[in-house]
């Protein structure tokens, strides 16, 4: 795994974490509809769980190897999350214990 | 009186149906990659349709032969039916991908599988095109295609920098990815100018019997029509260069589009929004269906034409149902739509030039037209854009290369 695709899937996964926080304040304050909050939390599940199986699966050199499996864990991270809003689509408690995590993961 | 209803329902109808899955996915993902920089190629691209399809819109109603007439007869059999193999191809994947599109917005509506919404879509699709007259699917899928307007009210809402917006109209690239840019230069005119379109609307024109008194309508539906379309792209893209810009969003998916009119305007929004994506995507995939089966009926010479019955032009009829059939067995193998969408506007691009080419040529043929040819101004910005247009078909292939598809 060279710097730059490393980079490129970091940035996948903290985008869908980025786009799942803002999905997830909608269902905390009742502004959006069950089929669609479950429905795309759970592509953007799909989107993290593919950069974490990338990252987790790569081989990189020995200077990028702490910052890999540093990705990896936060890809993994909001991959968990998504997929408990994604369980959870219509509870506004778990809504907001998600947003929270991942707009921390989207830093 | 009549007459300015007929026009302001053709505008409306050209508003809606101007955005297909293609607009939907460049105008956001270059708002969310280039923030307001990429509204100029909106705009050529835009100027570009309302050229040509006016031009076409003229051909058909002044000879009564549609745009693909035109191709054969300029371009011979030989090169025509290279062009003709090129266009249905393109057409096809444009057809899997709105096909698709239908399925994904139903799924964010209704939450069920999405191969059960495949089957739905184009069964769907099937009996509206065999049931309703031509005039009322244009123009239903029109009209409820205007609730994308969601997107401009939402816009709006997120209290956009003005000043940023007004620069987008001017070309500037401020990035470090130069190849990416220019992929959605090309994604972005290639969207607004797919040769579906201009097959359609002058198919369009003989279909709804116009005749020389119908050209201020034609004039009218094309520059109004289309210039109010644009600006439901201006606001896909200024929603996402508010909304996904800052937060390094890179959209991927149809519900992040409905997201954009979600977070500014809740559950009203986001409901407009998904219903206008459906008719939107909904009735582009019925003008590529018959643009691909008006291709096919007037190159070999077909009967053709919706207001025919099957019994009258069954080839025609026949060639639609096998367009929708084989748009669905490729979307039903699972690829993703929105990449298949994404390739399907860049392969367009490289086909436009066998499109526009024979249109112009045919518009300042005076034995066909008469006095009815082009003047200065239609040929001024005529050839402008023809130019414009060989360059981003000279480019597509390469930069989709360079730039990875978009990804840098």
């Amino acid at each position: 795994m060279t710097a730059k695709s490393l980079q490129q899937q970091a940035d996948a996964a903290k985008s869908a974490a980025a786009e799942g926080a803002l999905l997830a304040d909608q269902v905390a304050r009742d502004r959006t509809t069950e089929p669609f909050a479950r429905i795309h939390s759970g592509e953007l599940a799909d989107q993290a769980k593919a950069a974490a199986q990338s990252l987790t699966k790569a081989r990189a050199p020995a200077t990028l190897e702490s910052k890999r499996r540093e990705a990896a864990a936060a890809a993994r991270s909001t991959f968990t999350a998504l997929e408990e809003l994604h369980r959870a689509p219509d509870d506004q408690t778990v809504a907001r214990r998600v947003e929270a995590r991942l707009k921390q993961l989207s830093q | 009186m009549k007459k300015i209803f007929e026009i302001a329902l053709g505008i409306l109808a050209a508003i809606g149906g101007f955005v297909d899955i293609g607009d939907i996915v460049f105008n956001v993902a270059a708002g969310a990659m280039f923030q307001y920089q990429l509204l100029w190629a909106v705009v050529i691209g835009v100027g570009a349709i309302i050229t040509y399809s006016e031009m076409c819109g003229r051909v058909a109603v002044v000879s009564q032969r549609a745009a693909f007439d035109a191709v054969r007869e300029r371009l011979g059999f030989g090169i025509g039916l290279l062009a003709l193999v090129a266009g249905q191809l393109v057409n096809l994947l444009t057809l899997a991908a709105e096909i698709g599109g239908i399925a994904l917005a139903l799924q964010l509506l209704a939450g069920l599988p999405f191969r059960v919404l495949l089957v739905l879509a184009v069964v769907a699709l099937g009996v509206v095109i065999w049931v309703l007259p031509f005039e009322w699917i244009e123009r239903v899928f029109g009209y409820v295609g205007l609730t994308l307007l969601v997107f401009a009210v939402g816009a709006i809402k997120l209290h956009p920098d003005w000043g940023g917006v007004a620069s987008g109209f001017v070309p500037h690239a401020d990035t470090s990815d130069l190849a990416v840019y220019l992929f959605f230069v090309v994604g972005l005119i290639g969207a607004a100018t797919v040769p579906y379109e201009v097959y359609f609307y002058s198919s369009g024109a003989i279909e709804e019997r116009w005749t020389p008194k119908d050209l201020g309508t034609n004039k009218a539906n094309a520059i109004i029509g289309y210039s109010l379309g644009g600006l439901l792209s201006f606001a896909l893209m200024i929603t996402a260069a508010e909304l996904f810009y800052p937060r390094a969003i890179s959209p991927e998916t149809l519900g992040s589009v409905a997201l954009g009119a979600n977070v500014p305007l809740g559950e009203i929004g986001l409901l407009l929004a998904i219903i206008g994506i459906l008719f939107a995507v909904g009735g582009a995939a019925i003008d590529t269906a018959f643009s691909g089966a008006y291709n096919v009926a007037q190159f070999f010479g077909w009967e053709w034409g919706k207001y025919r019955t099957a019994v009258e032009a069954p080839r025609f009829t026949l060639a639609w149902m096998v367009m929708l059939v084989l748009g669905f067995l490729i979307i039903v193998t699972g690829v993703d739509p929105i990449q298949v969408t994404e390739y399907s506007v860049i392969f367009s691009v490289v086909a436009l030039p066998a499109t526009y080419i024979p249109i112009l040529l045919v518009a300042n043929d005076r034995a066909y037209m008469g006095a009815y040819g082009n003047g200065r101004v239609a040929n001024v910005f005529g050839i402008f854009y023809l130019v414009v247009i060989l360059v981003v078909a000279v480019a597509a292939i390469p930069l989709m290369i360079v730039s990875n598809m978009g990804q840098g």
